[in-house]
């Protein structure tokens, strides 16, 4: 195959996918989240066209390039619902400390318990960074950045499935709280499955995403020198 | 939805997230591109520079397909199969339970913190 065509084949398969997976999110479920479905159906296509990931770069250059004018974007719900979020700042503040200290101790700690190599403790602290931030924090430290990344994805992906499911057991219902923690731990996909809750959230969950991203900029190079 | 309008809205927001990103390039810390982006925008809505009718309907549009973004990005899982071989299911394990710690910790402390506020 030309890597014209793999390109247009992984485009076609990617937003068929999507096409797919937003029909089926009619039915709620963990397994209908928009992003696992669609990855899910794309990973298998793929695979069963003999594709792999470094086949699909290009296709991932085009269909991204719409993605920080998306976050950009997160800023007009947040605009036009400013009054709902009036004297929750520091509220949501804190949660969003709780949360990004909480699930880095918590990893580290099962980490060590599970007997689990030194060497990935590094790209655990950055599992909850939005990816492009998560990337460059963890060549900082010297972790290995392509496990840091596929931690970050796990880590979002867990979120947008599991996150709305937990916090429903937890009887959790205030949509500002629901955003800030699915926000802080999952970061981009995390929002993004929040929009399925509401516009609001999903600015709510982007907010909370980028706080966390500065707050762990500030935190991981710290733990990581305590960690040596 | 009007097509050219749309396309006139989506310039706007393009052209915010481009400048934010070389913004964020510039910085001494990493701060990612779209949050400054997304603090920007907020701040011309808020000071009236920029009416919501100016980009409203391209930003829903791309809001509502936010989740399509990630696709191609979590795609790149399929990279990791070799490395984690040996250890998937605890590697698995640790990030589950960290993030499912993670967000209820954060959902209860700020649904605390919000309803003390709220007593008088």
């Amino acid at each position: 195959m030309t890597d014209a065509f793999v390109t247009a084949f992984c485009l076609v398969t990617t937003v068929a996918a999507y096409l797919l997976s937003r029909y089926c999110a009619r039915v709620r479920s963990p397994f209908t989240t928009p992003v696992f479905l669609s990855t899910a159906l794309s990973i298998a296509a793929l695979w069963t066209a003999g594709l792999g990931a470094q086949d699909y770069q290009s296709a991932k250059a085009i269909l991204t390039a719409l993605l920080p004018a998306a976050t950009v974007a997160l800023a007009v719900p947040l605009y036009k619902n400013r009054a709902l979020l009036k004297g929750r700042f520091l509220a949501a503040a804190a949660g969003i400390v709780t949360g990004s200290l909480v699930t880095v101790v918590s990893g580290l700690l099962l980490m060590r318990a599970l007997g689990l190599p030194e060497a990935m403790f590094g790209a655990l602290l950055v599992k909850s960074v939005t990816a492009p931030i998560a990337v460059e924090l963890a060549a900082g430290i010297g972790a290995d950045p392509a496990l840091a990344a596929g931690f970050v994805i796990a880590t979002g992906m867990i979120g947008a499935m599991l996150g709305p499911v937990l916090l429903n057991a937890f009887r959790v219902e205030d949509p500002i709280a629901r955003a800030v923690s699915i926000g802080t731990v999952s970061h981009g996909q995390g929002a993004a499955q929040m929009v399925e809750e509401g516009q609001v959230q999903g600015a709510v969950a982007g907010v909370a995403m980028g706080i966390a991203a500065i707050l762990s900029t500030a935190l991981v190079p710290m733990i990581a020198a305590l960690l040596r | 939805m009007n097509l050219s309008a749309s396309c006139g809205q989506l310039l706007w927001l393009v052209g915010i997230a481009a400048v934010a990103q070389a913004i964020s390039e510039r910085l001494p810390v990493p701060v990612p591109g779209g949050v400054i982006g997304l603090v920007a925008l907020f701040a011309l809505l808020q000071t009236g520079f920029l009416k919501p009718s100016a980009v409203d309907q391209a930003a829903g549009l791309l809001v509502r397909h936010l989740a399509f973004f990630f696709v191609p990005i979590a795609i790149g899982l399929m990279g990791l199969g070799e490395t984690l071989a040996t250890a998937a299911v605890p590697v698995f394990l640790v990030l589950l339970l960290s993030a499912v710690l993670g967000i209820v910790s954060a959902a209860l402390v700020t649904t605390l913190l919000s309803k003390r506020r709220a007593q008088p």
